[in-house]
């Protein structure tokens, strides 16, 4: 009994000194890691340099390991975004270390917050997300960037043409630029009733930045929205595209040459109507189909770790010939127009924590209009300049400012109809060659934060734009205001307002029948958004706004135009996307708007052109297998308000009759309807090469929508003008990738 | 007379069978143990070979005993793994092969009580493979995954290999497409953190550890951050010396990279 004791208490002895010895090989290093305002940092990576030995930190910033290294050793700790910290150790000397690692962020890394309201952008954290799918498989949308985003609330329906019509605003009051630079004719078949689709393909787009109100400072001359596109970086991947259709022909290359460094893509694309029309009907309407070629392309090198220099180009040139309807004349009208875009753009990490970017580019933009006695060409050059400069104080704190110079001329030459009701040849013309030239410098400075005064989850944005127009002797100083809060991971409430001005139409400042002294009109924005995001895949939004215009321009006698004219628009919009029941997955936004306004022309507060009261959109798509999908693009707007024609006065001295009008948009066409629908098929070829075939009805129910009315020779009858779409049209297409 | 008891011999008879059932149980779980064992040295060596043959040790382990959870997981794993190691030499019957039998047990699974999260786990695997052979079905088949893992998340917040299989769908989907390094390597974090601070859990799967450092390790390469992708290939190697893909392709073309930047 006794021996038995003795030997349990010597291996109790025994094992206690091998857990002794064993303990005195190691060293125990622990400690917190956090960052520079001393808040805890999970999953930062601590470890010993060139050996296994490390962790991760804890969700309090603490972490602890064990080590057998021995001697002089450099302990490491890293996050992506953080600068990397190493210290110079000595292991051996003792058991336990202990450390406090403050990791100092990478002045790049702003914690994004996203104070604007009213926003959508194709990447995370830019406002609610449409990205490159969406406007792909959009059905109806011709994979166009513009037609998909008029699917979105705060767009209304005005047209089916491609330019965007922001919350009661004229397409004029919303700005396009592509890689910092303004661009004012973003459209093929640009005609009087507006452009039809865009002539920036979604291949040369690396992201999309939509608002329509209370936008930053960034963001001048303009009264209603901006969509700020960014061209692609370096190719990622080689591979060629091949794209056909009833209407079009594309091929697409991206070729990166070193990789990251330097890489060049293009897109040309062949449109030609004639075999959609041959097909659905509808060729007795042109004499030449609509045609069009466009090429876009860009050379982009990273020259450094620190600078990226991109240039990009656009050339569009396009042309049509409709047979046209007039009371008084059937003609022919014919349209051209050619577009040429130049862009160099730089970027450069000046600092670690101070961006800058460059932006040269060159825009020269042309088109002929001809019906009847109307002969008009008009040029359109812009040259940009702009700089824009961030710098980041902190993950909390940004600042922004910048500056950019525009320099535009427009030039008509031509002419056009003495009476706006007799285009007839040989009717009474005015002979008309006018330039009009102007200058504009912009300046803005914004400062952004979030979690100001240690409230966590609060934004803010306070900026300050300035612009001159020293031609014009106009400037003005727009003050510009975002507040935003986050209650949690899934709720956001956002409120916006500012002051933003804009010169009228250029051909206002006319001499002869213009008035050069004109001065800005003005819009007052007043915000408030909410949005739940549900998770990843679903996310709502709600919006209320008003609007205040204010210094439209207004006709009047003998001075042509004043500032006197107003308006206001106030509207709720709404929008659900992500995963419906049964697998559907899609978006529905509505829209309401209540907007008049008293300009150009106008004799009282009226209906606005754009007052499209209710405007509902359901996109729809469900897969029915791996390979088909079938997608819906339903859309519903109240009829657009338009000056009906109440009687005529015969002018026997020129045997023609002159309308009389009504009230001004006292009536309205009947409401907008539509469904397109759309099958795509997604195979490989080969098992390698990604191939989509789909067939498109657009205008499925086959439903008519009023482009305008043409009248009888005496205005008694009318007869409706159907809208590009007012028919059921097929198409079908093909894209392969070879990789 | 008294009557015969037939208790002792009930009693008796009982704890026999039982016993003998007890032991088939614990045979079986060997098979399985063993399969387990076998079907990771496959994925050390990334032999196809060794994963037909745990395989068939699981369909063999089922087949004797159709409760075995474990063992009917474990076919639908090596399904996934077959489909990994050989789709792009695999015949087209092979892989569809594989494919619809990982896609049926791991959805029957999905409904069987304490198996949710593993089952939908899976089930995302094996369609994340089915993109691999076939990007174009990433139309149809990434809604589904991402829902999936939504409700593997959701049925478990602590199943490391939801957010081992969320980070390898954000690694490899397009950045234009919603993919993303950043958050794939904030996915391997999670599950690596998991998967140390975690004891494995009897007859449940326990792989994905060596794949979560070896992902963790590609994220923070894409990130450009090298010391901490070495760091992690050395500690995976240290886990497990004979851990191929890093052992003979991840760590050295980072050493390579690590020299060309120098």
């Amino acid at each position: 009994m006794k021996t038995a004791a003795l030997i349990r208490t010597a291996l109790i002895f025994l094992l206690f000194a091998q857990a002794v010895l064993q303990g005195q090989d190691k060293t125990v290093l622990h400690g917190k890691v956090i960052n520079g305002e001393g808040k805890a940092l999970p999953y930062a990576n601590v470890y010993l340099i060139n050996s296994p030995d490390g962790t991760m930190s804890e969700d309090d910033g603490t972490f602890l390991f064990t080590t057998k290294l021995k001697g002089t050793v450099f302990l490491r700790a890293s996050m992506v975004g953080y600068k990397t910290w190493t210290k110079e150790v000595k292991l051996g000397v003792s058991k336990d270390l202990s450390f406090e690692i403050r990791l100092e962020e990478k002045s790049v890394s702003f914690k994004e917050s996203v104070v604007t309201a009213s926003s959508y952008g194709s990447e995370k954290g830019k406002g609610l997300v449409v990205n490159r799918m969406d406007i792909l498989t959009t059905p109806g949308g011709a994979a166009d960037i513009f037609q998909a985003l008029k699917t979105m609330p705060g767009l209304t329906q005005v047209s089916e043409s491609a330019e965007l019509y922001v919350r009661g605003g004229d397409p004029i009051e919303t700005t396009t630029i592509i890689n910092q630079a303004v661009v004012y004719h973003p459209f093929t078949f640009e005609s009087g009733y507006g452009g039809l689709f865009s002539n920036i393909n979604t291949s040369v787009i690396k992201s999309v930045y939509f608002t329509s109100g209370g936008f930053s400072a960034k963001y001048g001359n303009a009264l209603s929205g901006v969509l700020d596109i960014e061209t692609r970086d370096v190719p990622e991947a080689c591979n060629y595209n091949l794209g056909i259709s009833l209407a079009n022909a594309s091929f697409t290359a991206s070729l990166p040459f070193v990789e990251n460094k330097f890489g060049v893509y293009f897109d040309i694309r062949q449109s030609f109507t004639k075999p959609i029309f041959w097909l659905n009907g509808g060729l007795d309407r042109f004499t030449e189909t609509p045609v069009s070629k466009n090429a876009a392309g860009g050379i982009v090198y990273s020259y450094s770790n620190t600078g990226r220099i991109k240039l990009f180009g656009v050339y569009a040139d396009d042309r049509e010939g409709v047979n046209v309807e007039r009371a008084e004349y059937n003609g022919v009208y014919t349209g051209d127009s050619k577009n040429i875009l130049f862009n160099l753009q730089n970027l450069v990490f000046v600092t670690e924590s101070l961006q800058m970017k460059n932006s040269l580019s060159y825009n020269r933009y042309s088109d002929y209009w001809k019906i009847g006695v109307l002969d008009l060409t008009m040029s359109d050059n812009v040259s940009n300049f702009r700089t824009d400069f961030e710098y980041v104080v902190n993950s909390g704190t940004k600042v922004s400012s910048g500056f950019e110079y525009e320099n535009r001329r427009l030039y008509y030459n031509g002419f056009v109809a003495a009476e706006s009701y007799d285009y007839r040849p040989g009717a009474d013309e005015i002979s008309l060659e006018s330039e009009l030239r102007g200058q504009r410098w912009g300046f803005y400075s914004e400062f952004l934060s979030s979690d100001p005064f240690n409230i966590i989850g609060l934004s803010l944005s306070l900026g300050l734009r300035h612009d001159i127009f020293p031609g014009l002797k106009l400037n003005w100083t727009d003050p510009r205001f975002g507040i935003g809060y986050k209650f949690d991971d899934k709720s956001t409430i956002r409120i916006g307002c500012g002051i933003f001005h804009q010169i009228p139409d250029p051909r206002l400042f006319a001499q002869v029948d213009g008035n050069p002294n004109l001065r800005a009109m003005e819009a007052s924005h007043y915000i408030a958004s909410y949005d739940y995001s549900l998770n990843e895949r679903n996310s709502f939004r709600i919006e209320v706004y008003h609007k205040k215009y204010d210094g439209l321009p207004l006709q009047k006698p003998v001075i042509n135009y004043d500032n006197s004219g107003y308006g206001f628009a106030n509207g709720v919009d709404i929008i659900f996307k992500g995963d419906f029941p049964f697998g559907i997955s899609g978006w529905v936004s509505y829209g309401y708007i209540n907007t008049k306004r008293i300009w150009n022309d106008y004799t009282e507060l009226t209906n606005s052109p754009y007052d499209i009261t209710h405007n509902l959109t359901i996109v729809a798509k469900y897969n029915l297998s791996e390979k088909f999908q079938i997608g819906m693009n339903a859309k519903y707007a109240t009829g657009r308000p338009y000056t009906p024609v109440i009687s005529s006065i015969y002018h026997p001295e020129l045997n023609v009759y002159e309308p009389v009008d009504g009230a001004t948009n006292s009536a309205r066409f009947p409401d907008y309807k539509r469904v397109d629908v759309r099958l795509t098929y997604f195979d490989q070829t080969f098992n390698r090469f990604p191939l989509i075939i789909y067939a498109e009805c657009l205008n499925i129910l086959d439903l008519t929508n009023i482009f305008g009315y043409s009248y009888s020779p005496d205005y008694s009858e009318s007869k409706v003008i159907k809208s590009y779409f007012g028919q059921r049209m097929i198409v079908i297409g093909l894209n392969l990738t070879v990789q | 007379m008294k009557k015969p008891s037939f208790a002792l011999p009930t009693i008796l008879v009982l704890l026999i069978a039982s016993s003998h059932l007890l032991s088939q149980r614990v045979a079986e779980n060997d098979k399985v143990k063993e399969g387990i064992a076998l079907s990771g040295k496959a994925y050390l060596l990334y032999d196809s070979g060794l994963f037909l043959k745990s395989n068939e040790i699981f369909k063999k382990a089922y087949s004797e005993d159709g409760d075995n959870k474990l063992a009917l997981y474990m076919i639908a794993y090596s399904d996934y793994r077959l489909m990994e190691a050989g789709f792009a030499k695999a015949e087209e019957s092979s892989f569809e092969k594989y494919f619809e039998e990982g896609e049926r047990i791991s959805l029957e699974l999905s409904d069987a009580g304490g198996w949710t999260s593993e089952g939908k786990t899976l089930l995302a695997a094996v369609d994340m493979m089915k993109i691999a052979k076939s990007p174009m079905s990433a139309v149809s088949l990434s809604p589904k995954i991402t829902q999936l893992l939504a409700e593997a998340q959701k049925a478990d917040p602590m199943n490391p290999r939801a957010f081992l299989i969320g980070g390898i769908m954000k690694f490899n989907t397009p950045a234009a497409f919603g993919g993303s390094h950043k958050e794939a390597a904030g996915d391997f974090r999670k599950a690596v953190s998991i998967f140390e601070k975690s004891d494995p859990v009897n007859n449940k799967p326990t792989w994905g550890y060596l794949d979560a450092l070896a992902w963790l390790g590609r994220s923070l390469e894409e990130l450009d951050d090298f010391d901490s992708a070495k760091y992690i290939y050395q500690k995976a190697l240290s886990v497990e010396p004979d851990f191929g893909w890093v052992k003979y392709r991840l760590l050295p073309a980072l050493e390579k990279k690590i020299e060309a930047k120098k």
